[in-house]
């Protein structure tokens, strides 16, 4: 059984409910497991699809803008990034072309995008349109899903949808970063390590919130 | 091993003096080699002190440090036993107190702050020093600390690049420590430079010298340099303890192979580190970590065993190598080590308001918390291997997520997380914190550090650390001036942390207060409901006490009538004495009881049925109504029936108890009242059958209680104007009562003239008293009546017994007097009783 280790990476303004939405993800998958209350900013989950177990590792990040700057430590060899906008404040969904531009310039693996509009429930209140997002979704490259974490709506899928595509990523080869491995099979040639980040980690510190061109190159060697 | 440096290479006691306010850092340790002096004034904000260690100082160092304050008190912040235990330390420091801080251990250096806040006009937060020693380095840096070494590095490295001439090594920068234990020692290290110069050298990277010497060096480091890793350090025994089971479940190729590396790695770092940069040793090490998973990979090693045995791997060379790969001196971690600790130090003011962080600090469970984050973070340093190190992080914060949890009430979020980590790491100003994340950056396995809680934790850890170098007015929303004057320190915003800290003494303080105040108001009210229960228990008494005391009364009314019925038998028997001398008038009375007692009853009946004393009462009555306001005057004098005293006579016991009645002030008194009168009540029962056998008048008034009932109050009213005329005639009743003995014998003198005018009075008048004032009873009627008997009765007892008829006449002047004087006497006692009782309820 092959299985495949991958980040997630949860990105999006403050209030669009990115918090709200893994705690109702981890609420439904780890009720019995693991107490949902100890933090929801870090989690991984197990989704099996077919014959391919795909670990997933969410990481959710602070919407402040203040915190804007060090989001580049946070999405670094994340293999997926479910962008969360909020559909009742068009600003959020402004906010999210700017998250993928920073991406685009930032992250050379191929990385799965998964544009969120959250809160269906306001429905009423709606300012971005299913169909701009949707196009929006499709230039970007990735898909787009509408979901409630209040009433708990078309969650479930976005994850899915996040593992799915890592699956497909994996079989790119070009995608370094993320970890497979076979887990049934002894000789696991499969595996593939990162490479060492090191550097990258201490010019991230030095030079502080902006993702340094060695990044890239050490990510990817 | 710093352990291994012997104590005795130098006393381990250093004094520093620290005056604060207007500071002197005394260094007094010879020891303490190039311990710098403060400036000489410290001004608020910040300032930080460091001494060098000489290396030849021992592990143990002690600072005496007094802290001559200028305010009233203040907290003095530390940790003790710095690297090892690493608890958090909080003092409270007045004037004068002799602080004395123990620096234990530690490797490469420690720093040590003594944060001081006085109560002056602003808080001032200072370093008064921060100390950084190398301990366990001099062979390696020439019996340098590391910074001295650095700098003689530069020093070195200038001189081969202008002249190598010796002269121009005495250069030092200005601030460099000098050694004073001194000269000597730093004699020494002069002469090696001469005799050495190439061993110093071989550490320089881009010395060029000569191979041949540089060979030689090497040759004979490696005599030496092996050995630290080689010789088993009881942590190194303990990972191999730990990861014993594991190691043996690998096959033995793979295990020896393992373990050929890793002595491979070790060697290479060892003897290599100072020449190589850091980042390539990164990377070396990070191949390392590849190839052994490579190599577990080929021998197909199950997945969590691989792991298991990488981790095993990481932490036995770490910890071999720590040394040389921590903060090694070709890299700048020292210098941004204290550049961040200064500028956290700086941003000391910044607290959880700041950052938008909802840390409830008032509560003492977050506190709690806080602090044990605190701990976990500061204990990062303190662990050697990448993993525990990342472990440490992840507890402090786990940590974090609780105290979050409590303070917000709910799962916290990223949103919440990142700004509680930047206060945490802000409150505990980590020791070389970028030395530890970069060190873990760098030798943790990348597979661990990009991935997993850890690795998650870790990011957090140097978002914060980045937050913090980046701060500006913006971050915080502050306007730009106000940042600046923060910084500066000139202003000191209001609520900082240990503004909050003392706030929260205060509030503790309250909270304590305000429980004790809890506990004495349900103390209050256990009291009052106390009270109210025993006065209601008293009431009950009280009414209980009253239904009894009436009863008793009621009662005891029938023993003082019958006291009356026995005095009219003696009044009968002292006349008796008077008119037959011969007879004894007890045996009269007791043969007349037996005989009559039937006749009583039915004469009772009589009396109250008799047609004629009604309408011998009635003039009567009138007569009382007309003198009934002179009535209680009268009281005294009026005319008792001679049988009152003459039942004095015969039982002295109850006059006495009468008369201790009337004076009624004890309770023991009324206890030996109350025995008198059960003993009259004794007396009663024989008497009763004696006395209406004698005179049917009197037993006529037995027969009627409930008059005399009604009386009791009236009499009450009356009795105090009585006891002035009473009491000194019951002063004479007693002396009269033997004398009255004496008297009797001229039974004349009671009918005197006076009493005997009003003897018709009298006689009208004794039951007018009490009548005057309760006419409306009917029963009131009968007690005329009864009183109107009197006479009737003398008749009828004339005509029972002839030879008393003299003794009526004597009774209505003498005894009359006599009984109304007994009878407010009662009355007086009866009050007395009553109220004695209510006094004592």
């Amino acid at each position: 059984m092959k299985t495949i280790e991958g980040k997630i990476v949860v990105l999006g303004s403050q209030g669009v409910g990115k918090t709200s939405m893994v705690v109702r993800y981890i609420g439904k998958m780890f009720s019995h497991h693991i107490s949902p209350t100890i933090g929801a900013s870090f989690f991984t989950c197990k989704i099996n699809i077919d014959d391919t177990r795909v670990k997933l590792q969410v990481w959710d990040t602070a919407g402040q803008e203040r915190f804007r700057s060090m989001a580049p430590m946070y999405y670094r060899n994340a293999n997926a990034a479910l962008l969360v906008f909020d559909i009742t404040q068009y600003h959020t969904f402004t906010a999210i072309k700017n998250w993928v531009k920073e991406l685009q310039r930032n992250v050379e693996e191929p990385m799965v995008l998964a544009l969120v509009g959250n809160k269906t429930d306001l429905v009423n209140q709606r300012k971005v349109t299913r169909e701009e997002a949707h196009q929006y979704a499709v230039n970007i490259g990735g898909s787009y899903f509408e979901t409630s974490a209040l009433q708990d709506e078309g969650i479930e899928e976005v994850f899915l949808n996040s593992a799915v595509g890592m699956i497909k990523l994996s079989e790119d080869s070009q995608c370094t970063s993320l970890r497979v491995y076979d887990s049934s099979e002894a000789g696991g040639t499969t595996a593939i390590l990162q490479p060492p980040p090191p550097l990258s980690a201490a010019v991230q510190l030095d030079k502080g919130p902006s993702p340094g061109e060695q990044e890239r190159v050490l990510a990817c060697c | 091993m710093p352990a291994n440096l012997a104590l005795s290479k130098g006393s381990s006691i250093k004094d520093v003096r620290v005056f604060c306010g207007k500071s002197t850092l005394s260094p007094l340790c010879p020891a303490m080699s190039g311990f710098k002096t403060p400036p000489p004034l410290w001004t608020s904000g910040f300032q930080q002190t460091s001494g060098h260690y000489h290396p030849d100082t021992v592990d143990t160092i002690t600072h005496n440090v007094a802290v001559n304050k200028g305010g009233s008190s203040g907290h003095y912040w530390g940790y003790e036993s710095f690297a090892v235990s690493q608890r958090m330390m909080f003092r409270k420091i007045s004037r004068g107190d002799f602080v004395k801080v123990n620096i234990v251990g530690g490797n490469l250096h420690i720093s040590s702050d003594i944060k001081e806040s006085s109560s002056c006009c602003c808080i001032l937060q200072r370093s008064v020093f921060s100390l950084i020693s190398s301990f366990g380095n001099c062979p390696k840096w020439d019996g340098y600390c590391s910074h001295c070494y650095r700098r003689e590095r530069e020093r070195q490295h200038n001189d081969q690049r202008k002249s190598p001439s010796k002269e121009s090594n005495s250069r030092q920068p200005p601030d460099s420590p000098l050694p004073i234990t001194g000269a000597k020692r730093f004699s020494k290290f002069e002469e090696k430079k001469q005799q050495q110069r190439q061993q110093q050298e071989k550490r320089n990277k881009f010395s060029k010298l000569a191979s041949s010497l540089r060979k030689s060096t090497i040759s004979r480091d490696s005599g030496r340099l092996p050995e630290p890793w080689l010789e088993q350090s009881p942590e190194v025994e303990r990972i191999k303890q730990d990861y014993a089971t594991q190691l043996s479940s690998l096959p033995p190729e793979v295990g020896q192979d393992i373990n050929k590396r890793i002595q491979g790695l070790c060697r290479i770092v060892c003897s290599d580190s100072n020449n190589i940069l850091i980042d390539e040793l990164s990377e070396k090490v990070q191949k390392f970590y590849q190839i052994l998973a490579k190599c577990m990979d080929a021998h197909s090693v199950n997945q969590e065993l691989k792991e298991q045995i990488l981790d095993y791997c990481e932490k036995f060379t770490m910890t071999v190598l720590h040394r040389n790969l921590f903060c090694p001196p070709t890299t700048s971690d020292e210098e941004k080590d204290l550049a961040i600790q200064a500028r956290i130090r700086q941003l000391n003011w910044v607290n959880a308001k700041h950052l938008d962080c909802r840390i409830n600090e008032t509560s003492e469970e977050v506190r709690d918390l806080v602090y044990t984050s605190i701990t976990d973070l500061l204990g990062m340093d303190s662990e050697k291997a990448p993993q525990d190190k990342l472990q440490a992080v992840v507890k402090c914060c786990r940590n974090i997520f609780l105290l979050l949890q409590s303070s917000v009430g709910g799962p916290a979020s990223a949103d919440e997380f990142l700004p509680a980590l930047i206060f945490i790491v802000l409150k505990a100003n980590p020791a070389r914190l970028k030395s530890n994340i970069n060190f873990v950056t760098r030798f943790c396995n990348a597979s661990r550090l990009m991935t997993g809680e850890g690795g998650y934790y870790f990011t957090n850890l140097c978002c914060a650390v980045s937050f913090i170098e980046n701060m500006t007015a913006q971050s915080l929303n502050l306007p730009e001036n106000e940042f600046e004057q923060y910084m500066s320190g000139e202003v000191v915003p209001t609520s900082t942390w240990d503004s909050a800290l003392m706030m929260y003494e205060g509030m503790s303080l309250m909270y304590e207060h305000l429980a004790a105040l809890d506990d004495m108001h349900k103390r209050a009210d256990t009291v009052l409901e106390g009270a109210d229960l025993l006065k209601n228990k008293m009431e009950t008494f009280v009414h209980q006490m009253k239904i009894n005391v009436d009863d008793i009364l009621s009662r005891t009314e029938v023993i003082i009538r019958s006291e009356r019925v026995p005095t009219d038998i003696d009044t009968e028997n002292p006349s008796s004495d008077l008119l037959p001398p011969p007879i004894s008038p007890q045996v009269v009375a007791f043969q007349s009881g037996a005989e009559i007692l039937h006749m009583s009853s039915t004469l009772e009946k009589e009396t109250l049925t008799l047609p004629g004393f009604t309408k011998y009462a009635f003039p009567s009555d009138s007569e009382l109504d007309a003198l009934g306001t002179d009535n209680t005057p009268l009281d005294g004098v009026l005319p008792l029936p001679m049988s009152d005293s003459q039942e004095f006579l015969l039982t002295p016991s109850s006059s006495y108890g009468f008369s201790s009645l009337d004076e009624l002030a004890t309770p023991d008194e009324l206890c030996a009242a109350q025995a008198s009168l059960n003993f009259v009540q004794g007396l009663s029962a024989v008497n009763y059958d004696i006395d209406i056998s004698d005179t049917i008048a009197d037993s006529s008034k037995t027969s009627s209680p409930l008059p005399s009932l009604v009386l009791l109050p009236d009499r009450k009213g009356c009795s105090p104007e009585n006891k002035p005329g009473v009491e000194p005639s019951s002063l004479l009743d007693t002396s009269e009562s033997p004398t009255s003995k004496l008297l009797l014998p001229s039974p004349i003198k009671p009918i005197a003239p006076v009493p005997g005018d009003d003897l018709g009075e009298g006689c009208s008048t004794e039951p007018e008293s009490s009548s005057t004032t309760n006419i409306q009873n009917a029963t009131e009627q009968k007690t005329l009546e009864a009183a109107s008997l009197v006479p009737n009765s003398g008749y009828q007892g004339f005509t029972a017994q002839g030879w008393k008829i003299q003794s009526i006449p004597c009774d209505t002047g003498t005894s009359d007097l006599k009984s109304s004087q007994n009878r407010s006497k009662e009355n007086l006692g009866r009050k007395a009783t009553l109220e004695s009782v209510d006094g004592l309820l």
